[in-house]
């Protein structure tokens, strides 16, 4: 694929549309508050939209689109059936809790609710996760950007974390979130052209549903059984491990998405934002998964293109979004779809780098290196670690080049610490006699069952390092949708056991973080389409109907 | 700051770039027989237009 002078032109008037909005918005950095949780002071229809851009990395839109191709429209339930409801239950039901609290992170409000080693667990492992990931996907970036341009490794990697920089350095957060605005619309214009032009030309979706196998082009049909569906699991794998465990985990504690929502300027505002949120995610797979169904059909078509296949056999789906858009989109046009692509990339970084240089200067520095210093301070700590953040992930890029196999071990590592979460933070919220020992040794135990559960099944040759195999699974979604069922029921029995073996925090100290204990906001006069409730129960309506006609 | 304007300005910019390309050049896609600059340049021309009234409305 080459670029004329134009695609050029394009990606530079977008550099400079993000350089200079956090140029504006460096004036409005004057306390460590301003720049590590925007003040608070965000607009609820930007927080909105910041708060899917930052999940929307380019690993996700290209790994969608690669799971498009090979799983079919199965893939949407990590929207509709994942995503959509953690994201109506967060801002329902739990943001009067983390916004109430008054706490800057989700640690410190596990700090609040529970105490020090319970937060620490969590600081820490989310800190090395955040690094951890924008390394990985600016990795994956990098090779991609040699693959289909030929730029050079180096080159992409930089010129991407320099901007990112610059931008988060200036304006902070608020910065952060006000681009991830703009790379929200660019990444909808820059790909859904992409997915209405590859699936017309295949027919529409008559023609795409009479070249593909049945399978591929309905969601719920073939779950009966793990061997009907090439993901190979079945009913209550699906909803029980991605819909509930995975997807409440992610939305509803992660302090990447999570964050977005606080920065809102009020608390009406907080638990709206993952709400109004959800209205343009529930319609992402029509631009993101799309495109790979089609891109098999087109294949099949004998037409000109074909999905590449690796070097090994097998398509390489991952390649699917980028040789569509060198058949689909002219010179001009495909500028925008890879500047689209870097605007992915960059937002999913920034979400990374500012939630990590909170973290760290609030829960980790501010709570166990220096606690008294004036606010001047920690905000030279906040821009300091912004930068060492985005040093650490350019680290782990090249790391991630060198060493591929410590790499997935610690992504496996990382995905075992997440799986107990959801039950920690549901049993904090929702049961006021649950205890610091409780969340703390329930989180350990789960994180352990993870394990457990990885190293007594086997799955596409993965896991079973324990020696004895107990249940072999047809596929490794599969593996870690039990992985997390697993995780998930620990916690949540292990919490409440030790909960009650130890003694509870008074009604007085937990006024604000558990329900029963918080006044929730009156809403009396307020018209329904500025409500949480009444806008979820219309999410939920749009999005049931979704799943009926994809059926 | 006010996002709208920005946001309308870099669209409206931006279309006006792929409206050029549709009406000036000839260049097309292996796959599609389609005028793909001039109609996404279009759409994103009226987004950025959108915005840009938004931003007018309250300011």
């Amino acid at each position: 694929m080459t670029l004329s002078f134009v695609d050029y032109a394009i990606l530079a008037l977008y550099f400079a549309f993000v350089l200079g909005i956090g140029w504006v918005l460096k004036r409005r950095v004057t306390t460590s508050e301003d720049f590590l949780t925007s003040g608070r002071s965000v607009p609820v229809w930007i927080t909105s939209l910041a708060f899917i851009a930052a999940n929307l990395g380019a690993q996700e839109v290209i790994g969608m689109c690669a799971s498009g191709a090979k799983y079919g429209i199965m893939t949407a339930h990590f929207y509709w059936l994942g995503a959509i409801p953690a994201m109506l239950f967060v801002g329902v039901f739990m943001m009067p809790f983390y916004y109430g609290s008054r706490a800057r992170s989700v640690p410190e409000y596990l700090k609040l609710r529970f105490d020090e080693k319970t937060r620490a667990f969590n600081a820490i492992t989310f800190a090395a996760m955040t690094v951890f990931s924008s390394g990985i996907s600016m990795y994956a970036l990098g090779l991609l950007f040699q693959l289909v341009l030929g730029w050079s490794f180096t080159a992409s990697v930089l010129l991407s974390a320099v901007i990112v920089l610059v931008y988060t350095f200036l304006g902070g957060l608020t910065s952060a979130i006000y681009n991830e605005v703009l790379q929200f619309f660019l990444i909808v214009v820059g790909f859904a052209p992409l997915s209405i032009l590859a699936v017309s030309r295949a027919g529409g979706w008559s023609g795409v549903s009479e070249r593909l196998p049945a399978v591929m082009t309905s969601s719920w049909q073939h779950m009966g059984d793990p061997s009907q569906n090439p993901m190979g699991v079945e009913i209550f794998g699906m909803a029980a491990g991605l819909g509930f465990v995975l997807s409440f985990g992610y939305w509803c504690t992660d302090f990447l998405v999570v964050q977005r929502a606080m920065a809102a300027d009020s608390l009406s505002g907080a638990r709206r934002t993952p709400v109004i949120a959800a209205f343009p995610k529930m319609f992402m797979p029509f631009v993101v998964i799309l495109p790979g169904i089609a891109a098999l059909a087109l294949t099949q078509m004998n037409i000109g293109y074909n999905l590449p296949m690796k070097a090994s056999g097998g398509y390489d789906y991952d390649q699917a979004l980028t040789t569509l858009m060198a058949q689909f989109y002219p010179s001009g046009m495909l500028g925008v779809g890879l500047t689209a692509l870097m605007a992915s990339f960059m937002s999913g970084m920034a979400g990374n780098v500012t939630a990590f240089n909170t973290v760290w200067t609030y829960d980790l520095y501010q709570g166990y290196i220096r606690r008294e210093a004036p606010d001047s301070h920690y905000l030279m700590v906040g821009r300091v670690t912004t930068v060492l953040g985005i040093l650490l992930s350019i680290a782990t890029a090249y790391l991630a080049q060198q060493f591929n196999n410590i790499m997935d071990f610690l992504q496996l590592v990382f995905g075992f610490v997440n799986a107990p979460l959801f039950a920690t933070f549901l049993l904090g919220m929702f049961w006021k006699r649950t205890t610091g020992h409780g969340a703390f040794f329930g989180l350990v135990t789960g994180t352990a069952a993870a394990a457990l559960t990885h190293g007594l099944t086997m799955a596409e040759k993965k896991g079973g390092w324990l020696g004895t195999v107990l249940t072999e699974f047809p596929s490794t979604m599969a593996q870690n949708f039990w992985i997390a069922i697993w995780a998930w029921t620990t916690c949540f029995a292990v919490t409440i056991l030790v909960s009650f073996l130890s003694r509870p925090k008074t009604d007085a100290e937990l006024k604000n973080l558990v329900f029963g204990l918080t006044e929730m906001p009156s809403e009396h006069g307020v018209v329904w389409y500025k409500r949480p409730g009444p806008l979820a129960i219309v999410v939920s309506i749009i999005c049931i109907a979704l799943n009926f006609l994809f059926w | 700051m006010d996002l709208r304007a920005t946001t309308g300005w870099f669209f409206l910019l931006l279309g006006a770039i792929l409206i050029m390309m549709g009406v000036f050049t000839t260049s097309t896609a292996p796959l599609t027989t389609v005028n793909v600059n001039l109609y996404t340049g279009l759409t994103m021309a009226i987004f950025g237009g959108v915005m840009l009234w938004l931003s007018k409305q309250t300011s």
